[in-house]
């Protein structure tokens, strides 16, 4: 099915017990589109990336991933790559960079998969991401930017429409945070969609297309500049914060939302 | 004339069947070790033994006689309940406090050989018994099962939720190694007794080298059961294969080539203070 859209939320419902994640969401993520999502600890944005991935079940409302429901049909999630927090991953499983990477091609052949079949386009991958060097080391042993880039290759290995990241620039320095982001900007210059949950503007200010800020109810989506004002801001974050100017770029001085 | 064996003395004076369970039981110990020590729970194996000592003890209150197919009953149940509670340590112990209470309080009451039944689940067998063949063998096919799908349980236990979205199943791999962990435990104790158990599955827990692990456990138990106990010599054997594994790590980590991370590993590993 062609659509015009990669991901289509509408009217979409949450809830975890008596708590509502997610209230009466709609909004549609164009083909190409680079969207950062934001919002304070507990806004329902990663619930929102796990509604996409049919991972959490829906109260009410519907997902459509490129034109397909995925809790029907959970074939289309192979068109997804997703890029977790890199605190869900457990790292004390002795696996190699390239072992990760590979677990990207799984789904190809989920029982008899045969890793050696496919190791010279994980290097090829890892060389995209310029992690060549440390294809053969143990994923612990690496630095937390060379983790996240990690589990991006893993992502897009095979080879994924729609990219969905949850809080990639969460614990890395500023050079780090650049390298992730770079490397999203040119993916989503490949033509990938790109979906972003972060606390953390500033690396991708340069590539954003559009902002969505959540706070359970979705506040405001649009180009960044629009979005920013200090009502959405004091809407979403219950504060009033200043929104710096440089340029075209535009980032809200949120301080840690984490300390919040 | 007197029969002699084809085998020379040693061989038959090792206690090879016995010794062939052995290495089976501590390979999938070695296995599942792996995956215990990534989720911390590592407590899982020898709780699983107290388990299975506290579910005899039960068994023989309530049928007068160990029946396999109850422990194994009431083995998938429990390990059900220790899935569900996952890393906690508490309920294990909780459980195995009631069994062992109940238990012992009333053993005493009811006849001596069933006392001597309980000191033989501390102290081990020094045979096969109809009950430890039943779970050799489930044993065995896990073993199998787990080498034969080593890289989904690997994936499994890394990332359980990228697992899920590629169809991965990761709580099946989780259960299974969880339940391989209950019923290795109850094989350990059934061949080895309680405390020797819990020494096997310690020292195995702490390998880090698998392949050297089973050599040195092979080489040193194969040594030691010809002059002491059987089960001593698994429990002596588990233990020299885990200073084996220490010392090369000890001696990787005063490699002066190694990395600086790994040096950091290798000392974290070993609990030495300054990482």
């Amino acid at each position: 099915m062609t659509t015009s859209y990669s991901v289509r939320y509408d009217h979409v419902w949450v809830r975890y017990g008596d708590h509502i994640a997610l209230e009466d969401v709609t909004f549609d993520v164009p083909h190409g589109d680079f969207l950062v999502v934001m919002g304070p600890n507990g806004a329902g944005k990663s619930t929102l990336l796990k509604v996409t991935l049919a991972l959490v079940p829906l109260w009410k409302g519907r997902v459509e991933v490129l034109g397909v429901d995925p809790y029907k049909d959970k074939g289309i999630l192979r068109r997804v790559g997703y890029v977790p927090q890199r605190e869900r991953v457990n790292e004390n499983v002795p696996l190699r960079a390239i072992d990760v990477v590979l677990m990207g091609l799984m789904s190809t052949n989920k029982f008899f998969f045969k890793k050696e079949k496919y190791v010279e386009k994980a290097i090829q991958v890892l060389k995209e991401m310029g992690l060549e060097n440390v294809a053969y080391k143990l994923y612990s042993e690496l630095s937390g930017g060379q983790k996240q880039r990690v589990l991006i290759a893993r992502a897009i290995i095979a080879d994924p429409d729609i990219l969905l990241l949850d809080e990639p620039f969460s614990a890395l320095d500023v050079q780090s945070s650049r390298l992730v982001a770079r490397s999203l900007k040119r993916l989503n210059d490949k033509g990938k969609t790109i979906i972003l949950v972060t606390h953390d503007f500033a690396p991708v200010a340069n590539y954003a297309k559009r902002v969505a800020l959540l706070n359970r109810r979705l506040i405001a989506i649009g180009k960044p500049t629009e979005v920013f004002t200090p009502e959405n801001i004091e809407k979403t974050y219950g504060v009033r914060a200043p929104v710096a100017f440089a340029g075209n770029i535009c980032i809200p001085i949120l301080g840690d939302q984490h300390e919040r | 004339m007197p029969v002699t064996s084809v085998f020379p003395y040693w061989v038959t004076n090792m206690n090879v069947d016995y010794l062939a369970s052995s290495i089976i039981i501590f390979a999938l110990t070695l296995y599942l070790s792996k995956y215990l020590r990534a989720t911390k729970s590592t407590f899982i194996i020898p709780s699983s033994a107290d388990l299975a000592v506290s579910i005899s003890l039960l068994s023989i209150l309530l049928l007068s006689k160990v029946s396999t197919l109850f422990i194994l009953i009431m083995s998938v149940i429990l390990s059900a309940i220790l899935v569900k509670v996952g890393q906690t340590s508490h309920a294990p112990l909780l459980i195995k406090v009631i069994g062992y209470s109940t238990a012992l309080l009333i053993i005493p009451y009811i006849s001596y050989e069933m006392y001597s039944y309980v000191t033989s689940l501390v102290t081990g067998f020094l045979y096969l018994t109809p009950e430890t063949v039943s779970l050799l063998i489930v044993d065995a096919i896990l073993l199998l099962i787990y080498l034969i799908f080593d890289i989904q349980i690997a994936y499994s236990f890394f990332d359980k939720e990228f697992s899920e979205i590629i169809g991965l199943k990761p709580s099946l791999w989780v259960s299974l190694v969880l339940f391989g962990a209950v019923i290795v435990g109850f094989t350990m104790t059934f061949m080895y007794g309680f405390l020797i158990a819990h020494i096997l599955a310690l020292s195995a827990t702490n390998i880090k080298n698998r392949k050297l692990g089973i050599i040195s456990f092979t080489v040193f138990t194969s040594l030691l059961i010809m002059n002491i106990p059987a089960a001593l010599a698994v429990a002596l054997g588990s233990v020299l294969a885990t200073v084996i594994d220490k010392m090369l790590l000890l001696w990787k980590g005063s490699n002066l080539k190694v990395s600086k991370v790994r040096k950091a590993v290798v000392r974290k590993a070993l609990g030495v203070p300054g990482v």
